[in-house]
């Protein structure tokens, strides 16, 4: 380890020579920034990773069958198990998509699921990300340039290897593929998670396209060759669901490809991850997720959710008001850190105003207690600190099988009175290593 | 075989265009430069009025800063050296993450070359960088017609600068027989007058206005 810490600029001089940028627009204008990276990773044991594989695989394939569930029978709101309050109003449910039945019959392909570890060393699942989750990219690139810059630690440490990511892309667009080649989809050059778009093509094998690069033709769809067009059997989009196609859902986008949705309906493309996902990621459907388990799978949760409260319920919008001084409240519309109130750091005034807005729009609000996660070791000059980190999983899923990557990106705040990682608010990123024994 | 669009095309051949122009401008910096130390001065005025760009600059120390490093400008070398990182970056998947990192490190020493006190040490790496691209870019680049596009970019962008510059006159002539060599190995379709011209004063040796050949090589391709 020390060997890795020794080498901290030379990793992140390689992160630079590599381009390992996030951007994000300030005042209207895009900037592109490194994302800031700490040599120290973060550690699992393989007996701690057996749970946590067969626990994100299990709910990933519990949220998958209630999204088959959604958009086809409904079994689930006929039983009562999730009322139907938060399925038909959540913004992520696109009525567009019912009786569709994706190739392969698979949802979310590509699954980002966020963790956090407790002091009392359980983990927790934080949220689900099943639209386009990002940050596979940054500790994929990241493991080479580290076995590059510091072979000893790779050497003397049983590291699974993690380099395989696109190939499972790969394996994951091909068991979907109806028939033509595979495409990463990205709304263009100035998107925060651009570097990851291209990297995840070139790793993938995939062409990377644009806009114009794609059309529809008969229910199909194309990508303009300069060896005449070529069909296109499974596009991994980048954009979210109301700009992909104009025709269907937002009519201004100028990002997406008008009549999309056509190609879908006929099953003649493959679009990972399926339109309409948004509603199982949803922050309200989340405190359903362990009942979906139970539900479709017949299995206990091997995952714990935070401990969740739903001010749609009386009981549970009591306790809401009555301790919202020591809870965290999360705006369900919102997403990338925002909305996040913690209830200790309110003024009088804002938890009055806070009060009254739950009471208001109950469904608009969940409210969880503030785990106390364990802090990570990053450096800061030349100082071992403590910061506030997180994981986030990715899991695969393809027409056969679930796999779940051995690695994911932790993301740690560089705040220290902040529990608020991600990037666009300034956070970095370190590697994490899941040992093989 | 990589799969190509048609943005993509484009996009190869600014590419080409770009790294060219950074490559011959850097020389030419370094040069004025060099001659600013024996106080021998330079005509900059003269190179604005050549290049057709704005003369905003106050004196021959003023347009070597600003020339080079001013980002407001879209005439600048360094706005160029972001045009030609912005088109790599869009090539990722068809040029390889390691033939773009040369184009990153070249961006890289550009912005430090702006800080420093001697931009010409920095700036050596700039042209280092640029050809370690190519060499990366022709081994990485599996499509002959893609790489030839970019090379092509790359011969207009010089020819252009000689035109526009009057340098080396006496290497037109070889730069243009290149161009057409290179042009029949890609899939980009010419304007017709501009090739005839082109066709005419390089392999037939009719004489040319150097202004009706610049313009015949400018519009040689709608991209």
């Amino acid at each position: 380890m020390d060997s890795m810490i020794r080498h901290k600029e030379q990793i992140n001089r390689q992160l630079a020579r590599y381009g390992v940028k996030f951007g994000i627009y300030k005042n209207g204008t895009f900037h592109e920034r490194l994302f800031p990276y700490d040599p120290i990773p973060r550690i699992i044991t393989a007996k701690e990773w057996q749970t946590l594989e067969q626990g994100l695989r299990q709910r990933v394939n519990a949220l998958n069958l209630f999204l088959k569930d959604i958009y086809g029978p409904k079994r689930i709101l006929a039983d009562g198990t999730v009322p139907e309050d938060f399925v038909y109003r959540s913004p992520g449910y696109l009525p567009q998509c019912q009786g569709i039945t994706p190739p392969g019959g698979v949802y979310s392909h590509i699954s980002g699921i966020d963790l956090v570890k407790g002091k009392d060393g359980a983990w927790y699942i934080l949220e689900d990300n099943l639209r386009i989750p990002s940050g596979a990219s940054y500790p994929l690139i990241a493991r080479g340039l580290c076995r590059r810059c510091s072979p000893d630690t790779f050497r003397h440490n049983d590291i699974l290897d993690n380099r395989n990511y696109g190939q499972l892309l790969r394996r994951t667009m091909d068991s979907v593929n109806t028939g033509g080649i595979n495409v990463v989809f990205t709304p263009g050059r100035y998107n925060a998670a651009y570097f990851e778009h291209s990297y995840l093509a070139e790793q993938s094998g995939a062409a990377l396209a644009e806009s114009s690069d794609l059309y529809v033709r008969d229910c199909a769809l194309y990508y303009r060759s300069t060896h005449g067009d070529q069909r296109v059997g499974a596009i991994y989009r980048r954009v979210s669901d109301e700009y992909m196609d104009p025709l269907t859902f937002e009519p201004q986008s100028l990002i997406g490809i008008p009549n999309l949705m056509s190609a879908y309906r006929s099953g003649n493309v493959a679009v990972l991850n399926a339109f309409g996902n948004g509603v199982a990621d949803d922050k309200g459907i989340y405190y359903f997720v362990p009942k979906m388990i139970r539900y479709y799978l017949g299995e206990e949760p091997i995952l714990r959710n935070a401990p969740t409260y739903l001010p749609f319920y009386a009981e549970d919008c009591k306790y809401v008001l009555d301790h919202l001084d020591c809870l965290v409240v999360k705006d369900v519309a919102e997403a990338g850190g925002y909305g996040v109130l913690f209830g200790s750091k309110l003024t009088r005034q804002q938890l009055l105003d806070l009060k009254a807005a739950i009471l208001d729009q109950p469904r608009r609000f969940i409210a969880q207690e503030v785990i106390d996660f364990q802090d990570l070791p990053i450096l800061e000059g030349d100082q071992q600190v403590e910061r506030k980190a997180d994981l986030r999983a990715f899991v695969l899923t393809g027409a056969e099988e679930t796999v779940v990557w051995p690695s994911g990106l932790t993301r740690f705040s560089r705040d220290p009175d902040s529990f608020i990682v991600n990037s666009s608010q300034g956070g970095g990123f370190k590697d994490t290593w899941i040992l093989s024994h | 075989m990589d799969t190509i669009t048609l943005s993509k095309q484009n996009r190869l051949f600014w590419l080409g265009r770009y790294s060219e122009r950074v490559h011959t401008s850097i020389q030419l910096m370094m040069e004025f430069y060099d001659s600013l130390l024996d106080g021998s001065g330079m005509d900059y005025q003269a190179f604005c009025r050549k290049m057709g760009i704005p003369c905003v600059y106050d004196s021959g120390e003023d347009f070597c800063r600003r020339y080079l490093f001013d980002e407001e400008s879209q005439y600048s070398i360094v706005s160029a050296v972001e045009a030609m990182l912005g088109n790599g970056m869009v090539l990722r998947e068809t040029i390889s993450s390691q033939t773009l990192a040369y184009l990153q490190m070249a961006h890289s020493a550009m912005e430090m070359a702006s800080r420093s006190e001697s931009p010409m040490v920095e700036l050596q790496w700039v042209l280092d960088d640029i050809m370690a691209f190519r060499g990366s870019f022709d081994d990485a680049v599996e499509e002959e017609s893609a790489r030839n596009i970019t090379k092509t970019g790359g011969m207009v962008e010089r020819i252009s600068l000689m035109l526009r510059l009057e340098r080396h006159p006496e290497r037109v002539e070889h730069e243009l027989r290149k161009l057409l060599n290179r042009l029949y190995k890609t899939d980009l379709t010419p304007d017709p007058a501009a090739l005839k011209t082109i066709t005419d004063r390089a392999l037939d040796g009719v004489a040319v206005d150097r202004i009706a050949l610049l313009s015949s090589v400018e519009c040689l391709f709608h991209i």
